[in-house]
């Protein structure tokens, strides 16, 4: 059967049951987010998004930096404390590649078994403590799901409330969107044997958040 | 909805088949309560089965002439009233699908269905009854799944329950989850049911409770049915014959008292 | 897979007969239901938000064809290429005419149901393409040689100590600590290097987006991303009903799936795809093949069957069944088990193939109860009665007895003698031990539940005796 004859099979079974104005009625179900969304209304974005993202089902660790200047400090030491080396993969992003990263040996793709990588979220969500990744030419897929630790930078002020926020705010026409918009929440983990809860099953055991008060 | 107290509500009891043919003593105790709360009762003779067990095998025909043999029987009453969560639940939410292309009976089905109740929340919830009774014993409570969740029948019976001098309830892990009976399906899937019955029965026998309740008698003869299988001596009785003072006789498959 | 449906009642007597199979369950769903329990308590906005996903499927469904039609115009815009199947053998088609003409040697795959459906392992086969299933439960079952037994968790028949053995014998350097953290680090290792190197990746889709053309798919082991990230080719296989609107209508649903399916908040990866790899991306597939599959859904829409078109697969259903809890996932036969099985198989595969599953099911509710979209699982289970009822294939047992009982019910007069008969005969049976331990024709009953001896006297001949 054709695509055409599908169509028509799926719009004879419907016939009398269609909107008129489709959007209208599909909008219409989605006019008050907050019915039906997890409301935090006297707690501060941070406070939220720290909170769900260091809770025990995500397991992020949160840091708090000045200033992009004081990244690779911090990933030294983050480095040195679990002596991990000195090798990074680096997101071949503007604003992480201009900073000093001459102590460290750093890569713009991740080899097979990376240790650490280090990248730039574009937002993240109180709701869920999530981190929202968008991918361009300066900002790969793997580099997030391949090394065992990784490592976010993000901004205070990209911290948004719920999902949907993220969605208007990059926009939500098809033009609009990225290859691919990867939602972030903790590392991988698995429940697949007797449902028990273990971190690091294809992708990164570790995920530490470097939070940019500026 | 609470009824106005200037009349005696007059209450059709539905006896429901198994009550009739396996522990009458339910529906007496029923008829002692209704009339304790208040309302006039009669029993009548023409009725036999709700259709549950047709409708559930699928021969909606069959259901149907149930149907409507019941709601001629029965919609003269203010109130239809039965002892069974499951029951009830045919007549209140289920006639309407069998009745989806006569339009003739669908305004006389709607009104019976309306107006009839599974016992214990009737006496709560429309008579606002408190019973007086007495029992010794720590009990546990089953709640059947269609008054559970069709009938939403889970708060009344343990109000009804709290005034029961010399009673004591424990909860049940799994309160909530099947028995196993389901009607047809036990002699059906006889391996099923047995294991999930077995799943139930060790979950009872781990309250420590020397008394099992609930309000349905099907779920109950499954339980104790099997309860007395294993060798247990835990009581078993419908919440209505210990509400009524009527729980001194032999319980669900206990010998009777010498 | 062989379907198995036919012989329903030989499976559970295998399945029970099982002693592992039932700790692996227990310990499985116990704990899938106790999360959930606890993070649906703590969404306060729950009633309200499975009303609107309720709504927001009904809507597309009733909008389908629009949607359809406007979700492929983007995903082509995005560059992927769009193809229509309406049985599972054409999606199977698909797949491997892509996969000969890439010369595919290896394929990766993400675990879809749709996958499973369609028989995806038998189309890379036919196209002699190695298969290498990545998530870490196919990858346990792929080894052991076994179909899926859930939805979201298709190893859970397995316990640890048989994925251990398991690991043990087929990887080729398998941890030597038996612990759950140790077995996943030992598949990490063998499956790392089958990631980076495959040819094409085969993927799902959890939701379709109309008004992007997106898809979206959600796990917890990032497998989805590492898997179609790579190879120069991903196929997605998915079922045309995973619809809905736009973006922000798929919010409302990311919130329920993995609160029904797992009891956590949300999933820890959730991605959104358009198209493939853009110019200057140093990552992603160069082609994006969607294949949107039918399989007598369109059907569906036209019966009672169609709010089953609603459901999102999050195994809330099968989690809370006392039938699946006590036989497990392989007793059904089929692709799909547990109770949105025994709705979705009669209507993919026919009724006549699969009789006993609408039967084998106590109607008590739960499933239901926890369907994050509602769906009214025991009245199609019921429905799906009625339809055989009407085609005829009660046995002779069920077809007899129910006619000699709604001849006796249907005539309250003869009704009563027939009662008081079978009154005194069991009585007679319990000889005045309270129980009766043996009933002629209903030994399922007694074969391990006693039956109560009956008063003297049924309720109607007492009280026309004049007792009160
Ligand atoms: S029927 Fe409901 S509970 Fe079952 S898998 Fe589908 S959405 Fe989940």
């Amino acid at each position: 059967m054709s695509r055409d004859a599908l169509l028509a099979k799926i719009d004879h079974a419907n016939a009398g049951r269609g909107d008129m104005d489709v959007k209208a009625a599909a909008d219409a179900l989605i006019a008050e987010p907050d019915r039906f969304r997890v409301t935090f209304n006297d707690q501060p974005l941070y406070d939220r998004f720290v909170e769900k993202a260091t809770s025990e089902t995500v397991t992020a660790t949160v840091e708090t930096l000045d200033a992009l200047a004081d990244v690779p400090a911090a990933v030294a030491a983050y480095m040195a404390a679990r002596d991990l080396g000195n090798r990074i993969a680096l997101q071949p992003r503007e604003s992480l590649t201009a900073l000093d990263w001459s102590a460290f040996e750093t890569a713009a793709t991740a080899q097979m078994n990376e240790v650490l990588a280090l990248t730039f979220a574009d937002a993240a969500i109180a709701e869920t403590g999530s981190l929202v990744f968008r991918t361009g030419p300066d900002a790969p897929v793997l580099l997030n799901f391949l090394p065992l630790h990784h490592l976010a930078v993000v901004r205070r002020s990209a911290i948004l409330p719920h999902m949907e926020d993220v969605f208007d705010h990059f926009g939500t026409s098809a033009a609009d969107q990225p290859r691919s918009l990867n939602i972030i929440t903790g590392t991988s983990g698995t429940a697949d044997i007797e449902a028990k809860n273990v971190r690091g099953a294809h992708g990164p055991r570790f995920m530490h958040i470097y939070c940019l008060s500026g | 909805m609470k009824i106005a107290r200037d009349h005696k509500p007059r209450v059709g009891f539905f006896v429901t088949c198994i009550v009739d043919a396996m522990r009458p003593n339910i529906g007496f105790a029923s008829l002692k309560l209704l009339a304790d709360a208040g309302c006039d009762v009669e029993v009548p003779n023409t009725q036999t089965c709700c259709g549950q067990p047709a409708f559930n095998s699928g021969d909606d025909a069959t259901s149907r002439q149930l149907a409507q043999q019941v709601i001629t029987a029965f919609e003269g009453y203010d109130y239809v009233v039965v002892p069974s969560g499951s029951c009830a639940s045919m007549i209140r939410s289920h006639y309407a699908e069998l009745f989806a292309e006569l339009p003739d009976w669908q305004e006389r089905q709607h009104a019976l269905s309306a107006k009839t109740w599974e016992i214990l929340s009737f006496l709560t919830d429309v008579m606002d009854y408190t019973p007086k009774a007495e029992y010794h014993g720590t009990a546990t409570y089953h709640d059947s799944c269609s008054g559970l969740r069709d009938l939403g029948v889970h708060d009344q019976p343990r109000a009804l329950l709290s005034h029961v001098d010399g009673l004591s309830m424990v909860p049940l892990e799994g309160n909530n989850e099947c028995c196993g009976f389901g009607g047809t399906f036990c002699v059906k899937y006889p391996e099923l049911s047995t294991a999930i019955v077995g799943e139930k029965t060790a979950k009872i026998k781990k309250t420590q409770a020397d008394t099992l309740l609930g309000g349905d008698m099907g779920c109950l003869m499954n339980m104790a049915g099997k309860l007395s299988r294993e060798g247990s001596d835990m009581r078993v009785y419908h919440t209505i014959e210990v509400l009524a003072g009527m729980a001194d006789g032999p319980g669900i498959c206990a010998p009777a008292l010498k | 897979m062989k379907q198995t449906s036919h012989q329903f009642t030989q499976n559970v007597t295998r399945a029970l007969a099982e002693p592992t199979l039932k700790i692996a369950l227990d310990r499985t769903t116990t704990l899938l239901r106790t999360r959930r329990a606890k993070v649906i308590d703590a969404f306060e906005e729950y009633a309200e938000a499975r009303a609107t996903a309720q709504k927001i499927k009904d809507h597309t469904l009733d909008n389908l064809g629009h949607y359809l039609r406007q979700f492929e115009e983007n995903a082509i815009a995005s560059g992927a290429q769009v193809y229509w199947a309406e049985t599972p053998q054409q999606a199977r088609t698909v797949v491997t005419e892509i996969c000969r003409a890439e010369g595919a040697k290896s394929a990766t795959r993400v675990k879809s149901m749709l996958g499973e459906e369609i028989g995806i392992g038998e189309a890379l086969a036919d196209a002699g393409v190695e298969r290498v299933e990545t998530d870490l439960a196919e990858h346990i079952i792929q080894l052991a040689g076994d179909p899926p037994s859930h939805i979201v968790m298709p190893a859970m028949h397995k316990t640890q100590e048989q994925v251990a053995e398991l690991f043990a014998k087929k990887h080729k350097d398998p941890s030597t600590e038996q612990d759950v953290t140790s077995l996943v680090s030992s598949a990490r290792r063998e499956l790392r290097p089958k990631f980076m190197n495959a040819d094409i990746s085969i993927s799902g889709a959890n939701f379709l987006i109309a008004d992007t053309g997106s898809f979206v798919t959600v796990t917890n082991e990032g497998n989805a991303e590492l898997t179609t990230t790579p190879p120069k080719t991903h196929i997605v296989t998915v079922g045309i009903e995973k619809m809905v609107p736009s973006l922000k209508h798929a919010a409302v649903f990311l919130r329920l799936l993995s609160r029904a399916a797992i009891g956590t908040e949300i999933t820890q990866y959730t991605t959104f795809f358009n198209g493939p790899k853009r110019e200057g991306d140093r990552d992603g597939p160069e082609n994006l093949h969607i294949i949107l599959v039918d399989n007598h859904r369109s059907d569906m829409l036209s019966d009672f069957l169609r709010p089953m078109l609603r459901c999102i697969r999050c195994g809330a259903c099968m989690n809370h069944c006392p039938v699946y809890s006590a036989v497990g996932g392989h007793a059904y036969g089929a692709v799909y088990p547990g109770p949105m099985g025994s709705v979705l198989t009669p209507a993919m595969t026919g009724i006549e193939g699969s009789k006993d599953l609408p039967n084998a099911c106590t109607l008590n509710g739960r499933c239901k109860e926890v369907c994050p979209v509602n769906i009214p699982l025991p009245d199609m289970l019921r429905s799906l009665r009625a339809r055989q009822f009407e085609k005829g294939m009660p046995s002779g047992m069920t077809k007899w007895g129910l006619r000699v009982w709604a001849a006796l019910a249907t005539r309250p007069a003869l009704y009563r003698l027939a009662t008081a008969a079978s009154n005194v005969a069991l009585r007679g049976m319990a000889r005045g031990r309270g129980k009766i331990t043996t009933v002629p024709l209903a030994a399922g009953w007694t074969g391990s539940r006693d039956l109560p001896q009956p008063e003297p006297g049924t309720f109607m001949q007492q009280y026309k005796k004049g007792r009160r």
